[in-house]
């Protein structure tokens, strides 16, 4: 590497000019709407009108007290805690029962069908989740013979989101963790062998430490995709009847798009950004606390 | 002991072949469904009970414009992604082989990018390509989906180029080469498998891309595959299992592309971790 450096020279420039295309679209894309999201926060604005009318913080305080989007809120955390947790769990589970199989071309198989859903677009899983639960002639009534309205109760409304975000997803980091499985070293298992370990044994403290790296970048990403989630709940319910299954992302649209309440919607974002970053931290600190 | 052990080994079986049949049976039903008759639908048998009706597909590709769909899918996904790839392939270059300040502030900022919600740069994106007059056109589209293919390119080019030996660098500039040049003969082609896999990644999240796809593009002949699924579902009422074989229409790309490439998808995941 210093030969390279010595026979050069003039790495940095290079360096930069290589990174120029990708910063370029950063800064136009990221940095740029990142700063006017936030100019746009402090203003009231229908995107139509010449001018914004600048309002200081009241868009903020005046989520401080929507209640749509406090149900909003409650839901969006509702769905994401419960998914991470669901979902993180079913998918170790699946990845020690799909590596538990002998022969590699059963294994190949059952982690190709376990994936297959994470390919189809959320929004056309929300349309199949949304015939499953068609009160009429929905599978899942046809199998039950009833007429319930899964998507429009209160009780059953997110549930069902949800049940549709676990089929889509859980065999996709169910492979995560197997792969997280595969590379314990078996020097550690021998050795926990020749110590009279048991199955069990070498399960929660072999196979659950070594895992922990992995089951942190599940966690994470599972828990801001929860918080990002927008495709699927807005095609299966678009925040359910009468703001039942709002999640944040459905309301912002609602009023940024809907009701053209551009400055609002953009204050709405930054305590959305606000929030996913303030989770994502407190879950790191605990997991760093622990070690 | 045997005895437990295969009890075990059934009982492994029998959870697999379980949630087989769980992740399998939406998307079985929905496929056969689609070709029952349009009144059969109301009767609650799995399989269609008389004939087959193949027309269902006919007449969604025509009524729902799948055609315009699947061409603006393929056109924008491509472009965005040999883009995408090409800006991050660079850019891994410049993290893994050349010294520069900043070099991993920058790559973690890229990195940071991808816990942002999408919502947060949304209406400024929305508002300044009205401005420039590129709402409705495929650049609206191609700009963002561009950026949005770098970061994930990024972390797994340069993962792959980090373990590539510099000796064959070296070797190359005795001969003459300049970066440009090792870059794209020598770099890139003995990259092959991470571009393939990487290229499957990006292409899959591109290609499924709905809320910029709903927002910057209004005009039915630019819509891509996400978008014109709902439209079509939401104007055509009543013929349910011409609605399926719609659904059917808009995941079967995707998943005839998975079936035959899918280590790709696998790998992309898992990092070649997997056996």
């Amino acid at each position: 590497m210093d030969r390279i450096k010595r026979f050069m020279g003039k790495d940095a420039k290079i360096g930069y000019s290589f990174l120029a295309p990708a910063l370029i679209l950063f800064a136009l894309l990221n940095i740029y709407p990142t700063i006017y999201s936030f100019i746009l926060s402090f203003h009231k604005w229908n995107g139509l009108d010449p001018h914004m009318d600048f309002v200081g913080i009241s868009n903020y305080l005046e989520i401080f007290k929507d209640k749509i989007f406090h149900k909003a809120l409650l839901n969006t955390a509702f769905f994401s805690v419960f998914t991470v947790v669901v979902q993180s769990f079913l998918a170790l589970l699946l990845a020690v029962f799909i590596e538990n199989v002998r022969q590699k071309k059963l294994r190949a198989f059952f982690r190709i069908t376990y994936y297959f859903p994470a390919i189809i677009s959320p929004v056309v899983v929300a349309l199949i989740w949304g015939w499953m639960f068609h009160p009429y002639n929905g599978a899942l009534n046809n199998i039950l013979n009833t007429t319930f309205f899964w998507l429009s109760d209160k009780r059953t409304v997110m549930p069902a989101i949800l049940i549709a975000n676990l089929w889509q997803w859980t065999g996709y980091n169910a492979l995560i963790f197997s792969a997280g499985l595969q590379s314990v070293p078996k020097e550690i298992y021998e050795a926990a062998d020749i110590d009279g370990a048991n199955a069990w044994n070498k399960f929660w403290h072999v196979t659950i430490p070594s895992l922990k790296p992995v089951a942190s970048v599940v966690i994470v990403t599972t828990l801001i995709n929860g918080i990002k989630v927008f495709g699927l709940v807005q095609v299966m319910t678009a925040g359910g009847p009468n703001h039942l299954s709002e999640v944040m992302t459905t309301w912002l649209y609602k009023n940024a798009f809907g009701l053209g309440r551009l400055g609002y919607a953009s204050a709405m974002g930054y305590v959305m950004t606000f929030i996913s970053f303030i989770l994502t931290f407190i879950y790191l600190k605990q997991v760093n606390k622990n070690d | 002991m045997k005895k437990i052990k295969s009890l075990f080994s059934n009982m492994n079986y029998l959870v697999l072949i379980i949630g087989t049949v769980i992740t399998m049976y939406p998307v079985l039903w929905v496929l056969v469904s689609s070709f029952k008759g349009r009144r059969e639908f109301a009767k609650d048998y799995f399989f269609p009970a008389g004939k087959w009706h193949f027309e269902h597909y006919v007449q969604a590709w025509v009524d729902g414009n799948f055609g315009t769909y699947y061409f603006n899918s393929i056109f924008v996904t491509f472009f965005s992604v040999a883009l995408g790839i090409l800006f991050a392939s660079l850019a891994a270059y410049a993290f893994t082989r050349l010294e520069f300040k900043g070099r991993n502030i920058i790559f973690y900022a890229f990195l940071a990018t991808m816990m942002f919600p999408p919502q947060l740069g949304l209406i400024p994106l929305f508002l300044i390509f009205k401005k420039l007059h590129l709402l409705n056109t495929y650049w609206a589209l191609i700009i963002p989906y561009t950026n949005g293919a770098i970061p994930v390119s990024m972390f797994l080019l340069r993962g792959y180029f980090k373990q590539l030996p510099y000796e064959l660098d070296e070797a190359a500039m005795v001969d003459g080469a300049n970066h440009l040049t090792i870059f794209f003969k020598l770099i890139l082609p003995m990259s092959k498998p991470v571009l393939a896999t990487t290229f499957m990644m990006t292409a899959l999240g591109t290609w499924n891309e709905y809320l910029l796809a709903l927002t910057f593009i209004q005009d039915e002949a630019l819509k891509t595959l996400p978008v014109g699924i709902i439209e079509f579902q939401n104007q055509l009422a009543v013929n349910y299992p011409m609605l399926m074989s719609g659904n059917v229409l808009s995941f079967l790309p995707m998943v005839l592309v998975f079936i035959f490439l899918q280590k790709y998808f696998i790998k992309g995941i898992t990092g070649g971790a997997l056996d």
